[in-house]
């Protein structure tokens, strides 16, 4: 979703999303089903779809920092995206980067450095190399 | 669709996991059988059984009333939080504590109704909530107007006080219900493969309110929500 242009390239992958992500919650519903006791179930659930509530409050954060970012780099502060998974799937490998806010930070000014200078290939492409390489 | 791959994965099973020891593995099966020895086999006549139950059409309903009201919080809080005065970003912010009492509630409500081993109750009770905070709303009119003249002292920022609690007990309303009925529907329909079908049927049309609401509140008409809501009330009392 952070290449696309136009309204839509955004719809087909969105289409794609839903396709891949539409079985979470009946599926995660239905294997809870089958480990536990019917009046046990109602509070597994519960705790699965309390997730989707917890997301929720950590969406408004992000959001908040990423609408401080609209204009960095030249694009929409919602390209900013991918920079935030490549964060989240970045493993450190240095010691002293503790905390999951400094890996943030620091991949994301990162992410900023790279593509505000770079080519508009580099520029296009950086949040999911980074989200690759960070990962490996 | 998803849903009939993981229907044919067996992995997660207790009967073909890793992590467990045969005495262990008897006991979830002991557990399991105890509480609902119903049939396990894959047959496509359970996938027509759960289509032909009018039960799971009945909870398709209540799941799609209560999804459009899901989604449209979902989709639109940030506007809505923007409609009560806040700035943009603050906007965002403010959207956080809704979900984080909502979060408590949905699963406080569900754990109880556990315990008490009643959803229906809960469900109306919560249903109940949601419509106090839905009249609350229409009562009120544009809220902005409502509620601009109310002042946070100490920071000076303006908090309108009651258009946020009115959204905060429309969220306690709404998201402890989403477990409720999953648990429900997939409490009474027996047989694995069936419950299976019978929850993504359920799950699938709900999410066909994500369609409503993206239409509905685009005209600002809330009001229909009102009427949503209502319209399950019915389906209730019939169990």
């Amino acid at each position: 979703m952070g290449l696309v242009h136009n309204f839509s390239g955004l719809l087909a992958c969105r289409v794609f999303l839903g396709a891949a992500e539409g079985g979470l919650f009946p599926g995660i519903s239905y294997y809870i089903t089958m480990w536990y006791r019917r009046h046990e179930c109602g509070f597994r659930i519960a705790l699965f779809f309390s997730a989707a509530t917890i997301a929720g409050a950590f969406g408004g954060i992000l959001a908040f920092g990423i609408a401080k970012m609209s204009g960095v780099g030249g694009k929409a502060g919602w390209v900013r995206i991918p920079h935030l998974l490549s964060a989240y799937f970045n493993k450190p490998s240095a010691g002293h980067i503790s905390s999951l806010l400094e890996i943030l930070v620091l991949v994301t000014n990162y992410a900023n450095k790279m593509s505000s200078r770079g080519s508009s290939f580099w520029k296009d492409f950086s949040p999911w190399l980074l989200a690759v390489f960070h990962s490996w | 669709m998803s849903e009939y791959f993981a229907l044919h994965n067996s992995h997660l099973t207790e009967r073909s996991a890793k992590f467990l020891s045969d005495t262990e593995r008897l006991e979830v099966q002991r557990r399991l059988s105890d509480d609902n020895g119903l049939n396990e086999d894959f047959k496509i006549k359970y996938l027509f059984d759960a289509m032909q139950d009018w039960k799971i059409w009945a909870h398709m309903i209540l799941t799609i009333g209560l999804f459009t009201p899901l989604y449209s919080f979902a989709f639109f809080l940030p506007t809505i939080v923007k409609d009560l005065g806040y700035t943009n970003e603050i906007a965002q912010l403010m959207s956080v504590p809704p979900y984080v009492v909502a979060c408590f509630f949905t699963i406080t409500g569900s754990y109880f109704s556990d315990k008490v081993g009643q959803r229906g109750v809960f469900m109306l009770g919560f249903e109940l909530v949601a419509i106090i905070g839905f009249l609350m709303l229409v009562s009120a009119g544009k809220p902005h107007i409502q509620y601009a003249g109310t002042f946070f002292a100490a920071s000076g920022i303006k908090i309108p006080t009651i258009g946020l609690l009115n959204l905060l007990i429309r969220y306690v309303g709404i998201y402890p219900l989403v477990p409720l009925i999953g648990a429900w529907t997939s409490n009474n329909v027996g047989g694995s493969m069936k419950r299976g079908v019978g929850i993504a049927m359920q799950v699938g049309f709900g999410n066909l309110g994500g369609v409503i609401a993206g239409f509905v509140y685009l005209a600002k008409d809330a009001p229909r929500y009102i009427f949503a809501l209502f319209s399950l009330n019915p389906f209730y009392f019939s169990y």
